[in-house]
């Protein structure tokens, strides 16, 4: 568990910045540890840092300023309002968690600690405002590398907790049974016999996916979990069932963290879960369907699973799954009891299931300091 | 009083505050026209990172003149 940055406050110049003070070595633990977290190099500081240099402390002023974007919104998150997309900082949410003054980073070069204490942020204390002598924003030569430096570096670094993880490796397989003819119950059997005894293919995510007659090719959009049925009776009957499975490795970090994968699931074909076509988990991985979701495209994004803290690596396979033949699963029969061919706006077509994508691991970081 | 004993006299008066303040910590103050350095000695350990011993230093003290009053210690300002 993530322990406290030691406070600045009450200590001298010295104190902080002379040898290897634990503020100085708290800040530079910080810094690496969260640069690894999004996929940067680990940050070691040349021996003999100038730490008077105002380019040493702009350089962790900058990276916080520009790279807290790449964390997610702790507070608010970790998804959007509507549910579609992860929530990742803004400078000003950031800034916010923080407890930063909206206009950044304090600075000064005019302090008297006989008048000012230096501790108030919202409204900031006189000399963080008077006019040539303080203000807001990375350091300039000049300033005073007072307490208030540290304190709003450590509280810059302690609102970064959470980021996202893409996958070490992917890996990816499919079973596709398409049966054409004049009979809806010679199809189905045919497909839904030769699917059992189907065995996984290797391939990419794009392939031969629900191609339930030349009706549906249109259709055709990838994604790296999905199990469906999909019949086509336009010109003659096409009996669709189709599965993939993904399984994913992210790799060994340096913190622990808690890996918690989320996903992006969609209607089983483009135009939307509507009518008689829609959604159905037929594996029962997901979440309760929403209503937005049965009425558009649009994806929904939800938790998958929660993997237990951990440094080393972390293999989500909840997704390399084979719990059947979906067509049987969902107890589809023959003669057809959907509407007949002309009825439906789009003719004789029909699917079910669902398709899911990885949207990332949330890694929820067990930092240090925060 | 004469010119050099006065930079003799300013000097020994730096000197003498440096050394009040900068002795807590790993290292020493090397002296230069009259400017003290502090200086982090090598051996003083280091952060906890894969490649051993980091240092941090800080190269001048303010000019006096320039900081505002203190409760007894000056402070550092950053140089470009």
């Amino acid at each position: 568990m993530s322990v406290a940055f030691t406070s600045p406050a009450g200590q001298t110049w010295q104190a902080l910045l002379a040898g290897n003070t634990p503020w100085l070595n708290e800040l530079t633990l910080a810094y690496s540890e969260r640069r690894q977290a999004i996929s940067q190099s680990a940050y070691t500081p040349a021996a003999g840092k100038d730490v008077q240099a105002a380019s040493y402390w702009t350089a962790l002023q900058n990276w916080l300023e520009t790279n807290c974007t790449s964390f997610i919104d702790h507070v608010n998150g970790p998804l959007n309002p509507a549910g579609t997309a992860f929530l990742y900082f803004t400078l000003a949410t950031w800034r916010a968690t923080a407890g930063l003054n909206t206009s950044g980073f304090r600075r000064s070069a005019d302090w008297d600690p006989a008048a000012d204490d230096w501790t108030d942020i919202v409204t900031p204390d006189p000399m963080f405002t008077v006019a040539g002598g303080g203000g807001f924003g990375q350091m300039q030569a000049g300033d005073t590398i007072g307490p208030w430096i540290f304190e709003d570096l450590q509280k810059g670094f302690g609102a970064l907790k959470w980021s996202i993880e893409t996958p070490a490796v992917t890996e990816w397989k499919n079973k596709n049974s398409l049966v054409e003819g004049e009979s809806c119950a010679i199809t189905k059997s045919g497909s839904e016999g030769e699917f059992e005894g189907l065995s996984w293919n290797d391939g990419t995510h794009y392939d031969g996916h629900h191609n339930a007659g030349s009706d549906m090719h249109g259709d055709t959009y990838g994604a790296e979990y999905c199990c469906e049925a999909a019949i086509n009776s336009r010109n003659y009957w096409s009996w669709n069932n189709f599965r993939s499975k993904v399984r994913y490795t992210f790799s060994a970090k340096l913190n622990a963290r808690q890996c918690n994968i989320y996903v992006g699931k969609l209607c089983p074909r483009l135009g939307g879960c509507v009518g008689v076509t829609g959604y159905n988990d037929i594996d029962g991985l997901f979440g309760t369907e929403v209503p937005a979701f049965n009425t558009d495209i649009s994806t929904v994004v939800e938790l998958l699973e929660s993997k237990p803290e951990t440094s080393g690596s972390v293999v989500s396979d909840r997704l390399w799954i084979d719990t059947g033949i979906p067509s049987s699963m969902l107890s589809l029969v023959c003669p057809t009891p959907w509407p007949p061919e002309g009825v439906m706006p789009w003719g004789g077509r029909w699917s079910w299931g669902v398709r899911a994508n990885l949207y990332g691991c949330l890694s929820k970081w067990n930092f240090t300091n925060a | 009083m004469p010119v050099r004993a006065k930079v003799f006299f300013t000097a020994l008066l730096r000197m003498a505050r440096a050394w009040e303040y900068l002795s807590v910590y790993n290292g020493h103050v090397d002296w230069s026209n009259g400017i003290p350095t502090i200086v982090v000695d090598s051996a003083a350990g280091g952060v906890p990172d894969t490649t051993g011993a980091i240092k941090y230093q800080v190269y001048q003290i303010t000019d006096d003149t320039t900081t505002p009053p203190t409760a007894g210690f000056d402070w550092v300002r950053a140089h470009a």
